[in-house]
């Protein structure tokens, strides 16, 4: 194959790639972009949280790890979410929390009683949209002493994000290459990107200086 | 519509499209790279600095936030601060925050000192910062930092509008119709079942 048809080859890839990306990434883009906005406009987030507390008898025997328990606590009372586990503060209770970005269950176990007290608390949609844009299973905000993913839709979830902001990268170069090489005037190429990358870099290292 | 402003239409949508998207990239990176940092709970390593102890003058009786702007005045500091001038066994911390790198400053009120250390994030915290900031619990008190909210803002936008005059620049080229189609509703099926499952299984 010629250097000039691998060019051709290339440059024809390279285009393809950004359009079936894009479309690909689509709603999720609109997702992470809307969420964003919101999350930068905290006053958005209006109307309160709805609380709803249920009590249920559990089974609580044995030694088990507080990972374990919290596992066996979660099957018992039927409930779906990643686990958020913190250090116990109340001799008396054992507390967890089961999370996913519609619902928030707080589940307080009283050793005396084997009842477990579950706090089913309902975000906004504005609220499930600033917590889809940042489940991830594994925030440091959470101070979890063991942070890993233990739901199975936190992983794919995960995975999504990952695989957005590869892609977001992807489309990134895709469309730097095609910039310099479209017929469009070159002044208007470069500048645009100069003008992106100065104000980009005043706000990254510029800051630091002053 | 006629075919000469149709052509028209189309070409000051690749245009625009270009153009805007190649302004936001950076910006785009930032945050793509930064997600993935997130994501996976990568913290930056904070390299500390003490940057010694500098004598300031403090009236007797000041906290809150007066006493916050007299040291950072005297000092000549400016960030993100938090810090409310809680002054608790005769000192209060300041902590003066900009991308990459915070200043904490503990005062002395009884002593009439402040000592600064200088905690670097290098590039990986200059673009948490940038990724959190503004945020759900973080109203911004400085003004770059208002400033870069309203950038973010703006980078939604040309977000939002790059989408649009894609899939518009798409739909106008007949080659790429049948694997754009597949191609988006293989997006639109993957995105729908993955967030029924997370909201509903």
């Amino acid at each position: 194959m010629s250097k000039g048809t691998a060019i051709k080859g290339f440059e024809k890839w390279n285009r393809k790639i950004h359009i079936y990306l894009g479309l690909f990434m689509l709603l999720f883009l609109w997702l992470f972009s809307v969420s964003g906005l919101f999350m930068n406009h905290p006053k958005w987030f209006h109307g309160k949280m709805e609380r709803t507390p249920e009590d249920h008898p559990v089974t609580y025997e044995g030694e088990m790890d507080p990972v374990a328990r919290a596992h066996d606590l979660k099957e018992q009372l039927g409930l779906e979410g990643e686990l958020l586990l913190r250090a116990q503060r109340n001799p008396q209770k054992f507390f967890f929390m089961i999370f996913r970005p519609n619902h928030r269950f707080g589940v307080s176990v009283d050793l005396a009683t084997n009842v477990a007290t579950i706090n089913n608390v309902k975000p906004q949609t504005v609220g499930v949209l600033a917590d889809l844009h940042t489940f991830t299973g594994t925030r440091a905000i959470w101070n979890e002493p063991v942070q890993e993913r233990d739901w199975f839709m936190t992983r794919i979830w995960s995975f999504s994000i990952d695989a957005v902001s590869i892609g977001v990268i992807i489309m990134v170069i895709s469309s730097l290459y095609m910039g310099f090489k479209s017929k469009e005037s070159r002044r208007w190429v470069v500048g645009s990107l100069a003008a992106g990358v100065i104000v980009c870099s005043f706000f990254i290292w510029g800051l630091r200086a002053f | 519509m006629t075919t000469s402003s149709t052509k028209g239409l189309y070409q000051w949508t690749r245009k625009l499209h270009l153009y805007t998207g190649l302004f936001i990239s950076p910006f785009l990176l930032v945050y793509a790279v930064s997600t993935i940092y997130l994501n996976h709970s990568m913290r930056p390593k904070p390299v500390d600095e003490a940057q010694g102890t500098v004598p300031i003058q403090l009236s007797e009786g000041i906290e809150g936030q007066d006493l916050v702007n007299s040291v950072l005045d005297q000092l000549g500091l400016s960030g993100e601060i938090a810090g409310r001038g809680q002054v608790r066994n005769n000192q209060t911390v300041i902590r003066i925050a900009r991308p990459g790198t915070v200043k904490v400053v503990t005062v002395n009120l009884q002593n009439q000192e402040a000592s600064i250390m200088e905690r670097s994030t290098g590039l990986l915290g200059a673009i948490n910062y940038l990724h959190f900031n503004p945020g759900l619990h973080r109203v911004p008190n400085w003004g770059i930092t208002k400033f870069w909210g309203w950038l973010a803002d703006t980078m939604v936008y040309i977000t939002l509008f790059l989408t649009v005059t894609g899939v518009y620049l798409w739909m106008v080229m007949k080659a790429e119709r049948k694997t754009g189609l597949i191609m988006l509703g293989g997006g639109v099926a993957s995105f729908v079942s993955i967030i029924l499952a997370i909201l509903y299984i």
